[in-house]
Order: C-alpha cells, then sequence, then structure tokens
C-alpha cells in the first residue's frame, strides 16, 4: 500500500514538473512577444524561412510519404488490428467522431481561409495570373494548391500523429503524451526517455502558443462580423477585450465538462452549423457551376498531390512558396501534439483500416466541397464577375480573412447568414480551444485519460492570457510566428515517434500479441 | 517571377559548410529513421 501511495506521488511530481517546465517555456516565448514584438517576430520567422531555404524539398514531400505510409498501414497486413482490446467498442458514434476529428483540426482556419487562401493562389502563386496563366486556368490551379495545403497532406500528418499515440496507448497501456511513443518505442535505447520528454516539453508549448495564436485571430474575425452585420464600427480595446472574454467562457465551460457532454456536443454544433452554412450558399449560389467545380477540384486534389509534393518551383521567387505551402505544412505539425493526443483519445475500438481511411478521406471530402463552394465564389467573381473579391485580397495582404464576409454579402439574406458565420467562428473556436485545453491537461497531468479539471482550468487561462497580451498590444504576427517555428523541432519529434511505433507495430504482429 | 540569383553568388566558405552540414545532417537523420523502422525491439 505504501508503495502504491510513493508511486503515485512520484508520479504526481514528476507530472508537475512537466507541467511547470511547459508553462514557464510557453511563459517566455509570451513574455518576449509582448515585450520586443518586432524582436521576436524578426528572428523566429528568420529561423522559419532558414528551415525552408534548406529544407524545402523535405517539408513539400513530406506529406507524400506519410500519406504513402498511411495507405501501407491501412490496406497492408496491419489493416485488421485494433485500436483497444479485441472486444473494445467504439466509445463515439462515427458521426460525432468525424465532427470532433475534423473540427479540432481544422478549426477557424475554415472560416478564415476559405475563400482567401484559393484567392491568394490564383493571385500569386507562379501557377496563378502573376506567373502568366490565363485566368480561368489560374483559377483551377488555385483550388489544387488550396487543397493541396488543406486536404490530404494536412490529414495524413493528424492521422499519423494520432495513431502512433493511439498505438501506444490502446496496446502498450502507456500514457496519452506526445512524447509516449519516443519513450516506449525507444525503451531499449538510452536516449528514449529523455527524448520522450522533450517531446512532451515542445509538444505543450507549441500546443498553447498555437491555441493561443488562433483565439488572437479569432478576435479579430468575430470583431469584423460583427462590424460587417451591424454596419458600426468598433474601434476601441474594450470590445475585443468583451469578445475575448466571451470566447474564453465558450471553450472553458465545455473543457471542464466530460468529454462525452462538453466537447461531443460542440463538435456535433460545429458540423451542423458549418453544413447548414454550405448548403445555403451552395443552393442560392451557382449550384451547377459548384457541381462542376466539385467534380473537377476532387479529381485533381487527387491526381496533383504527386506532380505538387514534388515540386520546389526551383526557377522561380520563393515568397510565396515559402509563406503559403511550406508555412502551412508546418503550421499543421505544430498542432499535431494537441490534435494527436485528442485524436488518440477519441479513437479507441476504431481498427487501423477504419481510423486511417475515415480520418484522412472524410474531411477531404468535406474540405474539397466547402472549398469549392466558398473559395469557387471567390474565383468565379474573379474570372468572370468585378473581381471586387480578389482585389480587396491583392489590396489588404494583412486582412485576408475578410473575403469570406464578402461572399456571404454578395448573397442573398445577409441579414440571417451573418449572425450565422458569427456563430460559426465562435464554436469552431471553443471547439479547436476547447480539445487544446483538454489535451494540454492530459499532457501535464502524466497522460491520464481524464485530467483533473483544475489543471484544465489553468490551462484555459494561460491561453487566454496570451491572447490577452496580444489582442492588447496587437502583436498577433508574434505569436503567430511562435506557433509555427515550434512546429520546426517537431517534425524531427514526429520523425522519430513514427519510427518507435513501426518498430513496436512489427514486434507485436510477430509476436502476434494484437 | 524571377530566379533566385543568390543561388549564382559565390558563396563563402562558411555558407558552404553550414549548407553541407544541414543537409546531410537531415538526410543522415532520415537514414537513420529507416534503420530504425526494421530494427528488432530488444
Amino acid at each position: 500500500m505504501e508503495a502504491v501511495q510513493k508511486q503515485k506521488e512520484k508520479v504526481k511530481k514528476g507530472s508537475s514538473k512537466l507541467f511547470w517546465i511547459a508553462a514557464g517555456f510557453t511563459a517566455i516565448f509570451a513574455v518576449w512577444g509582448v515585450v520586443s514584438p518586432a524582436g521576436l517576430t524578426t528572428t523566429l520567422w528568420n529561423w522559419v524561412y532558414k528551415f525552408h531555404e534548406h529544407f524545402n524539398w523535405f517539408t513539400i514531400s513530406m506529406p507524400l510519404v506519410l500519406l504513402l505510409l498511411s495507405l501501407y498501414l491501412a490496406f497492408g497486413k496491419y489493416g485488421s488490428v485494433k485500436l483497444g482490446g479485441k472486444d473494445d467498442k467504439p466509445e463515439f458514434s462515427t458521426f460525432s467522431w468525424i465532427g470532433m476529428l475534423f473540427t479540432a483540426g481544422i478549426g477557424v482556419g475554415l472560416v478564415n481561409f476559405g475563400v482567401a487562401e484559393p484567392m491568394v493562389h490564383y493571385l500569386q502563386s507562379p501557377l496563378g495570373v502573376s506567373g502568366g496563366f490565363e485566368k480561368a486556368d489560374a483559377a483551377k490551379n488555385a483550388l489544387t494548391l488550396a487543397l493541396f495545403n488543406w486536404g490530404f497532406p494536412a490529414w495524413t500528418i493528424y492521422t499519423i500523429a494520432g495513431l502512433v499515440i493511439a498505438y501506444f496507448t490502446y496496446h502498450r497501456g502507456a500514457k496519452f503524451l506526445p512524447g509516449t511513443p519516443i519513450e516506449e518505442g525507444f525503451k531499449d535505447k538510452s536516449w528514449g526517455k529523455t527524448a520522450g520528454q522533450m517531446a512532451n516539453i515542445v509538444a505543450a508549448s507549441a500546443a498553447a502558443l498555437t491555441m493561443a495564436a488562433s483565439i488572437g485571430m479569432g478576435v479579430f474575425q468575430v470583431k469584423n462580423g460583427i462590424q460587417a452585420i451591424s454596419g458600426r464600427e468598433f474601434p476601441g480595446l474594450a470590445s475585443s477585450l468583451v469578445i475575448l472574454f466571451v470566447l474564453f467562457l465558450v471553450y472553458t465551460v465545455p473543457a471542464l465538462l466530460p468529454v462525452k457532454k462538453g466537447m461531443k456536443v460542440l463538435g456535433d454544433m460545429n458540423v451542423i452549423i458549418a453544413i447548414s452554412l454550405l448548403g445555403f450558399v451552395f443552393f442560392v449560389g451557382p449550384t451547377r457551376y459548384f457541381m462542376e467545380l466539385i467534380l473537377n477540384t476532387l479529381q485533381t486534389s487527387i491526381t496533383q498531390i504527386v506532380p505538387i509534393a514534388t515540386n520546389t518551383f526551383v526557377f522561380q521567387a520563393k515568397n510565396w512558396f515559402n509563406d503559403w505551402p511550406l508555412t502551412t505544412l508546418i503550421w499543421w505539425v505544430s498542432w499535431t501534439p494537441f490534435m494527436g493526443v485528442f485524436i488518440a483519445r477519441i479513437s479507441k475500438g476504431r481498427t487501423l483500416r477504419e481510423f486511417i481511411t475515415a480520418s484522412i478521406i472524410i474531411p477531404t471530402v468535406f474540405l474539397v466541397i466547402w472549398f469549392s463552394v466558398f473559395g469557387g465564389f471567390g474565383l468565379l467573381n474573379a474570372v468572370s464577375g468585378n473581381g471586387e473579391i480578389a482585389n480587396y485580397v491583392a489590396n489588404n495582404p494583412n486582412d485576408v480573412y475578410l473575403s469570406f464576409i464578402m461572399v456571404l454579402q454578395s448573397l442573398p439574406l445577409f441579414a440571417i447568414t451573418g449572425p450565422i458565420f458569427v456563430l460559426l467562428i465562435i464554436v469552431f473556436l471553443a471547439t479547436g480551444a476547447t480539445s487544446a485545453a483538454i489535451s494540454l491537461s492530459m499532457m501535464t497531468s502524466d497522460g491520464v485519460e481524464n485530467a483533473p479539471p483544475s489543471r484544465t482550468l489553468i490551462w484555459s487561462v494561460i491561453m487566454v492570457t496570451i491572447s490577452f497580451a496580444n489582442v492588447v498590444t496587437g502583436t498577433l504576427s508574434g505569436v503567430k510566428a511562435v506557433a509555427v517555428f515550434m512546429g520546426i523541432p517537431y517534425v524531427f519529434f514526429l520523425i522519430l515517434s513514427i519510427s518507435g511505433m513501426m518498430r513496436q507495430l512489427r514486434s507485436d504482429f510477430r509476436k502476434e500479441l494484437l | 517571377m524571377t530566379v533566385d540569383a543568390s543561388l549564382l553568388t559565390t558563396q563563402t566558405v562558411t555558407d558552404s559548410v553550414v549548407q553541407a552540414t544541414m543537409i546531410c545532417g537531415m538526410l543522415g537523420f532520415l537514414i537513420w529513421n529507416v534503420k530504425l523502422c526494421f530494427e528488432d525491439v530488444k
């Protein structure tokens, strides 16, 4: 009895230590961002660009390699391996599971970039109008590029990140921690434990800072949405702080509830609101054009994976390549720590085949439809219309997110779709921030399945404090730089996690333990 | 769009060493990981 108590105290001490190191590490970047936003932004973007300069060949092809690995795992001899015991049933319905997977991973970015990203590719990419392409070809290429960034590649990265943690948690009884696959997979190596713990610290900081950046961007989006609906300007800081406080409440309350009550309800709500808005624009807008575009984009999002993943635009200027495809892919990696833990947490009872195919294909098909409808509307305006959305994006490079509202304003019933848009951003943000708070508390509570609510609350407060500091000082670019920067070390941890899982999986399979 | 002209300028010894170290380091890391995948767990 005494030994058990001692063990518990040891675990508690260890998790507290991890919590304080991770919180301290996060605080360093947060304080640096507030004290010297310009210094932080310049220094970190320089590092990010150095990484792009040397390793663009690696970053752009990484999703393709991971996709091939996923296909091998899903359709090879390991496909029927179940995450959990043979009799374990999935904890959530497929609808709720997909809803949570999807909304936690893509989150508010879907609204921020649904129109903006295809428009930027249309205007700036070497395959767009600035690269000498005709408008129609540039529009087609723009959607293909947007889907490369948001479709299969993003979901392959998340899926693998979730799988490596889920495998060790459900088959080896390990903890829900991002460093688990390294620590457990390389138990026989002297460096395994240290590398795993380092991964945990970087992971917790990356998750907190990435989410804080999203919350900060969300405040900006909600404010713009309200201004567009009401036709009034709210220039002061007070309105931003009120929005931030409301967001804090909306994501903290579900985070403190059990996953089945809080997170599941948010995930379901998100899917319903997003599909309603999508359906409205699809039927009220040019429906025949959308159908043609969806089919076309579905085809290019599959057939163009290899050409894009192997194109480093070697004879062209790299500004667009660095700022969009490469930065987006690294940004996805910085989301993987908390996405991995979260996906692992909700995926018990699924086979590898089911897990991989569902979590890659379903979100990608939804995104093909989403981008074809919203981005497609903006592109139609650029190719055949008055081009006001493209002009806006070209002239306001820092406010490209507003292009989404412009699409809704171009259609009837903005008095109804406007508030729905604001609600969608709030629920999207809440889903992302709630899953981040849950994952962070799990990561810093020694990976227990249901972490203490007090720790979840502390992480919620840390995230809102960073966002608060950034909203007050207007230094969002600093925290965005940190969020992307943290993805760089995590690239290496992710690769090590995959090797750790592969060697364990091979060994377990050979010993017939699965 | 223009070709990245900096690629054509003469590199210093330091630049070459940094570049070679980075590229070889990354390739080494990737190859080592492939080897780890096929290694038996002790």
